[in-house]
């Protein structure tokens, strides 16, 4: 079901995420170093449970990952994802617990509450008030949620942090001569497609200890800065100033 | 003895002491998976070594929460199979005791015993 949610920017959504973060820093203890104790959050901190069963079953639908019911406070993961039966999968999962908190931290008071209106199964609406899949990606709640998980389990700081201590300050830019060189080295794709397996072998570095993926790490470092391209206008720039 | 209730006994318990599904599941030594659908009674209790784990976890006693799983320890039944009359006999007797004079006999019993 697609829930309309209102435009929230980037710095909003990374801020809540921060802020719940704080909270956890607070309250429990001190996040200093990744990764993000994420699965404690919906429990510790938000009083949501967390469960994890097969979605398959329990909603009927094929590719669903995540599921959150608002009224009982509930969060539900696909047990496809479960970190201690399929350790390979930590990252897949990590970022689904992050995108559920997402929801609830983004979404919960744009859901009309269902509790009086709706037929409840066991206590619980049968439906779940948010359902994610994998088809669809695309609609402003599920992508703002996507947001949200990504700054919730590679927030700023300790980003930044991880970056200095094992690069340096400055960043990494995939530029012309780099290229070139990539080029006479055998490669034969593009420009772009160069610069991102490039950038993922810079972020699968960083990945392992922030619990995310080879992809989300690149994300989060792009989105940082510290990843770049230098190309086009830019690049003409630089040639004609060499 | 209701099967029915222990997952959201220790549900309760484990909620209690503000620990979480995951942490609790690795301490244990099951996927939280199982963990959740025994916590909702979707699933019949574990068996008894992990449930011995929960008691340590929860700081319970074992035996206590066996029995809320509709079981007793393993090494109950060979006790009184050894000696089947005596021991069904001191059973049945000592079950009509309270618990107040049970635990009286207990330390009795426990002073009968020869030292090593």
């Amino acid at each position: 079901m697609e829930v309309k949610v209102p435009r929230i920017s980037e710095r909003t959504i990374e801020a809540e995420a921060a802020a719940l973060l704080d909270r956890y820093s607070k309250e429990h203890e001190p996040i200093l170093k990744p990764p993000v104790p994420v699965d404690e959050l919906p429990e510790m901190v938000l009083q949501v449970r967390l469960e994890f069963d097969d979605l398959r079953k329990l909603v009927g639908r094929g590719d669903a990952i995540g599921a959150t019911w608002f009224e009982t406070r509930e969060i539900y993961i696909d047990q496809s994802l479960d970190p201690t039966e399929h350790p390979r999968k930590r990252g897949r999962y990590r970022f689904t617990v992050g995108h559920e908190i997402g929801h609830w931290v983004l979404h919960r008071r744009f859901v009309p509450d269902r509790a009086s209106q709706m037929a409840l199964f066991e206590g619980r609406a049968s439906e779940p008030s948010i359902l994610c899949r994998e088809a669809n990606k695309r609609e402003p709640a599920e992508w703002q949620a996507d947001r949200f998980s990504s700054y919730l389990l590679m927030p700023r700081d300790l980003v930044l942090k991880a970056w200095r201590e094992s690069r340096g300050a400055a960043p990494w830019a995939f530029d012309m001569p780099k290229y070139r060189t990539a080029v006479a080295n055998g490669f034969t794709d593009s420009f772009d497609a160069v610069a991102k397996d490039m950038m993922n072998h810079i972020a699968s570095d960083f990945a392992p200890q922030f619990g995310v993926s080879t992809e989300a790490m690149r994300i989060r470092l792009e989105n940082l800065g510290l990843l770049k391209k230098v190309q086009g206008r830019q690049l003409l720039d630089l040639e004609a100033a060499g | 003895m209701n099967p029915k209730k222990f997952g959201a006994t220790i549900r309760a318990l484990r909620e209690q002491r503000q620990i979480s599904l995951r942490k609790f599941a690795d301490k244990v030594g099951i996927s939280p998976t199982y963990l959740s659908k025994v916590e909702r009674d979707e699933f019949p209790p574990p068996g008894e070594e992990t449930i011995k784990q929960i008691a340590e976890a929860l700081g319970q006693d074992p035996d206590e929460l066996l029995a809320l799983a509709g079981k007793v320890s393993s090494d109950l039944p060979a006790i009184i199979q050894q000696r089947p009359r005596e021991m069904a006999s001191f059973l049945r007797t000592a079950g009509e005791l309270t618990p107040e004079e049970l635990a009286r006999l207990t330390k009795y019993v426990e002073r009968m015993k020869r030292p090593g």
